[in-house]
């Protein structure tokens, strides 16, 4: 178990993209970063797609908070818009609200 | 609350539907450009498109900025008699440093606004000295840095940063707006991920938002003033009008 200050801090993306199969969206995000920072990039940004809702299209993804800048870099200079970012939380618990939430409301901006 | 304004989109990607995009990216002002070449082709038929565009962006609740984009190389003498027909028409002037020419005459005239800087562009020392000077506006793009090939993606990339370290250097970074350059709703991004982009190229967050909010909206402040005529010229403000006129 790492030590409090050891353990990363991750930041929650709530995304709403045109398809939300977790696999091939995962994939095509790891792209976009290898591009801009290449693999070491890729160890800092660390992004896993944790929460799926699928009827509205969006996503929740998991990133380092030190490689939230690039992760966000990565989106703007893909040759073509992946995701869009709706909100960024500090916890999954919290993320989840908001997708709920938006769910919910269907202001998912189409 | 920051307002971010993306100052350059090509006037023919901006539709109602994507004013509403770029509403919901987080903008609330955008660019509408005109390139030179359209303008002199058909000067009515462009400034009516930019008069609809405006109405269309008040519609959408977006601010529309009229702006005319030098974006081919001319003669200076052709720049001129551009300037001197057109600069009242529109709130922004752009020019493009496509050559030394075109760069040296865009910063030593007051009526261009901004200097758009493409990969391999050259800003000399005097050129700086005139955009400190002038108050004009130094931009940078996102279209460069999202080009299919990954090597003019990173000399893009490699060239704004090198921008990007010579105005904080010279103390310019107030000058500096980052703009999409977007021709399609294919390259718009929201505005944080734009700031993302370019602090990676050296700048801290802060100042990179501030690349997409503050510093256009001064600019723009300052354009409506001198057309409104509030700045009647350089280095004056009309504050108010006394009882007796004066």
């Amino acid at each position: 178990m790492l030590t409090a200050t050891k353990r990363p801090v991750y930041r929650y993306v709530i995304v709403e993209a045109a398809e939300v199969d977790a696999r091939s969206l995962e994939s095509k995000l790891v792209a976009a970063v290898m591009r801009l920072g290449g693999i070491l990039g890729l160890a800092e940004v660390e992004l896993t797609i944790v929460h799926v809702c699928a009827d509205k299209r969006l996503a929740v993804i998991r990133v380092k908070r030190g490689g939230l800048v690039l992760f966000r870099a990565a989106l703007a200079a893909h040759k073509e818009p992946l995701v869009r970012v709706i909100k960024v939380a500090g916890t999954l618990r919290k993320a989840r609200a908001i997708c709920t939430s938006l769910c919910r409301r269907g202001t998912v901006p189409s | 609350m920051r307002r971010f304004i993306d100052l350059l989109v090509s006037i023919e990607a901006l539709t109602r539907e994507n004013l509403r995009l770029l509403r919901e990216l987080g903008f609330s002002g955008v660019g509408a450009s005109i390139s030179v070449g359209r303008l002199l082709s058909n000067p009515a038929a462009a400034l009516e498109a930019l008069k609809s565009v405006k109405a269309a962006g008040e519609a959408e609740g977006v601010d529309v900025v009229s702006r005319i984009t030098v974006d081919e190389s001319m003669s200076e003498g052709a720049l001129k008699a551009v300037l001197r027909k057109f600069r009242r028409c529109v709130e922004v002037v752009s020019a493009y440093a496509l050559d030394r020419k075109l760069t040296a005459f865009a910063c030593r005239d007051a009526r261009v606004d901004v200097i758009t800087l493409l990969p391999g562009s050259r800003l000399l020392r005097g050129d700086l000295a005139y955009v400190r000077e002038y108050g004009k506006a130094v931009e940078i793009l996102v279209v460069p840095l999202q080009a299919e090939d990954p090597l003019s993606c990173a000399k893009a990339l490699a060239y704004y940063s090198d921008v990007v370290k010579l105005l904080e250097r010279k103390k310019l970074l107030k000058a500096l707006i980052l703009s999409s350059g977007a021709s399609g709703p294919d390259a718009f991004r929201d505005p944080r991920s734009m700031a993302s982009l370019l602090s990676l190229m050296g700048l801290k967050y802060d100042a990179a938002l501030d690349a997409l909010s503050a510093n256009v909206a001064r600019l723009v402040t300052e354009c409506r003033d001198k057309l409104a005529g509030v700045v009647p010229v350089r280095g004056v403000r009309i504050v108010g009008v006394g009882a007796n006129g004066h």
